[in-house]
């Protein structure tokens, strides 16, 4: 197991130091030159030249692009050109507030989806069944951005119920929770139907049956923690989406995280700030998935002996 | 006996001959009322954008303002309202579903061909080149769909070819990955064993006998794969990474129209049903076609 855990952790750095060099690549390519933008309009050539300098700037792409992933093995991701303050500390600082989103977002997700997609497959067939895949067809169907201006447009404008964006207070964090949540859940709620399907028809379940255990007991002590496996190895995925997702609905609610910012990093070319939010987040998605890779082998003791081999 | 060893008659062979794979996949997508509304919606879509080509000229129905008109609630001579400049909202959501429809086709076309293409060859040999591939995937699904989008937007500006590649190529990784787990099953199947022993190019044994084998989760990812695109392609759009403005893209106008969400809904309100229910009906097919193609799954 332990070997496995390694090996995937070694497997990882390639694929950041080549996540790192297409990002780095693709943010030089954007036109827009921030050192002139930054610098007074009478600014000399020479003055230009000592800024780009100063700021690491000059030189030849594979000569930066060195001189960046030796920094970013030290833990210096440079300073970001419009806020003048390191990268590093600038990301630390907001990437709570996503992590708090995506794990609020997978708890509505969860709460939505499983008793959905459990009620769907215990009633088989039948309008409950047609009812909850309707659903959850629309939910992966739908804009979340779209989905999250009408929630805001309900109950903020109109009901005045909760903040419209912003983070003052614990409330803030429900609609966007809600939005993201929502958007995440009908994807889940398939897979947790189609995995207690498969599950409902296992012999040890009708062994249960026929030894007089109760329908309910059946289905939320047999079949509900066999179901659960699938469900929890997609988790690590979901978690990913929700990062992903969370660009988007960071923009619509103003909520204060990294994916907001690095939009905003792009759209004003601060390209040191753009890049090294984008090469943080990719190591941290990597991470999740490696960490629930574990968690998944520990859940099922099936998985377990298959590494030890 | 003879006659008894024969259980079907020539005329029943003849007409089980006819019945090919493509029509016997139709059959079982008939039967499935979501998979027909799914295709029975995007047919009236795509209907109502051609004649939308056809009936409104783009400069003075689709872009040219008029503030005397402007933020008309929904009535009878503007079924959807105005926007903020005046322009009818329902002839720009029909006139722009022309830039979701195509985004969203061609983008998959692209990602399709690339990502198939590498998902076979990686399937069909092995070894050192399907582990590239695959690393080589690992490292674009490390980063996330709309951050990668929008860095390929920021570096190649902002137009609809650039989009169309952005997304296309966002996701290459999805299709090689389905490609080559399709081919693994077929790879070492006797016919493709024959084929190679009778001295038939690889190039040839990929195209003419693993691709037709391992089609069905292919044909299955594209049709979702229109789905993921035109959403992805809004999200940019609503970003303000989309096709420029004033192109009447679906996206857009949605962002356009927010600042004007609280007196103002149907601003926003329309242009997000148009993308739901395009989306919704690619999906259905999708959900059709899998179960079409292969009917075991279903249960």
């Amino acid at each position: 197991m332990i070997r496995y855990i390694v090996k995937r952790a070694v497997m990882m750095i390639p694929v950041i130091l080549a996540v790192s060099f297409v990002v780095y690549f693709l943010m030089d390519l954007a036109p827009g030159d921030i050192v002139t933008s930054l610098m007074p309009q009478d600014a000399t050539e020479h003055e230009i030249e000592m800024m780009r300098e100063e700021m690491g700037l000059n030189g030849p792409l594979i000569e930066r692009y060195f001189r960046y992933m030796k920094n970013l093995l030290k833990g210096d991701l440079g300073v970001s050109l419009s806020m003048k303050r390191p990268v590093m500390e600038v990301f630390l600082e907001r990437f709570p507030n996503t992590l708090k989103l995506a794990f609020w977002s997978i708890i509505v997700a969860m709460i939505i989806s499983v008793p959905l997609g459990i009620a769907a497959a215990t009633h088989h067939r039948t309008w409950v069944d047609g009812v909850s895949m309707i659903a959850s067809m629309i939910g992966v169907s739908m804009p979340a951005f779209w989905l999250g201006i009408l929630l805001i447009l309900l109950f903020s404008l109109k009901l005045g119920w909760l903040p419209s964006g912003g983070s003052s207070s614990f409330k803030s964090i429900i609609l966007p929770a809600l939005t993201l949540g929502t958007a995440q859940a009908g994807n889940l709620t398939r897979i947790t139907r189609s995995s207690m399907l498969e599950v409902i028809r296992q012999d040890y379940l009708r062994t249960a049956r026929a030894k007089g255990v109760s329908e309910r007991h059946v289905i939320y002590k047999h079949a509900l923690k066999n179901a659960l496996i699938p469900i929890i190895t997609i988790l690590g995925s979901t978690f990913g989406n929700a990062l992903g997702g969370a660009v988007v609905i960071e923009t619509v609610f103003s909520w204060p995280g990294v994916a907001r910012l690095t939009v905003t990093a792009i759209n004003t070319r601060d390209m040191t700030l753009a890049t090294g939010c984008i090469i943080m987040f990719t190591i941290f998605l990597n991470l999740t998935l490696l960490l629930v890779d574990i968690a998944y082998a520990y859940v099922d003791p099936r998985i377990k002996a298959q590494y030890s081999k | 006996m003879v006659g008894e060893k024969w259980k079907y008659s020539a005329d029943e062979l003849k007409e089980y001959k006819k019945r090919s794979m493509a029509k016997e996949v139709w059959r079982n997508y008939k039967k499935s009322p979501s998979a027909m509304l799914g295709l029975v919606i995007l047919v009236v879509i795509i209907t109502l954008a051609i004649v939308a080509q056809v009936i409104f000229d783009y400069d003075e129905d689709i872009v040219q303002q008029n503030i005397m008109n402007r933020l008309q609630k929904p009535s009878a001579e503007h079924i959807f309202g105005t926007d903020q400049y005046g322009r009818d909202i329902f002839a720009r959501i029909l006139y722009g579903a022309k830039y979701s429809l195509s985004v969203g086709i061609v983008s998959v076309a692209i990602s399709c061909f690339i990502g198939s293409t590498l998902g076979l060859i990686a399937g069909y040999y092995g070894g050192r080149l399907e582990n590239i591939i695959l690393r080589t995937c690992e490292v674009f699904v490390g980063i996330p769909s709309v951050l990668l989008g929008i860095a390929i937007m920021a570096a190649f500006g902002q137009s609809i070819v650039v989009l169309m590649l952005a997304i296309g190529l966002v996701y290459v990784p999805m299709f090689a990955r389905t490609a080559r787990a399709a081919v693994l099953p077929v790879r070492d199947q006797e016919y493709i064993e024959a084929a190679k022993v009778s001295g038939v190019s690889d190039f040839r044994i990929i195209f003419t006998h693993v691709l037709p084998n391992s089609m069905s989760p292919i044909i299955v990812q594209v049709t979702m794969g229109v789905a993921n695109g035109i959403l992805t392609a809004s999200q940019l759009s609503f970003l303000g990474l989309g096709i420029p403005v004033p192109a009447p893209e679906w996206g857009a106008m949605l962002s356009s129209g927010r600042e004007f969400i609280r007196d103002y809904s149907y601003l926003t309100f329309f242009p997000g049903l148009a993308i739901m229910i395009t989306v919704l009906a690619f999906n259905l097919m999708g959900d059709g076609l899998r179960d079409a193609l292969d009917p075991k799954l279903k249960q």
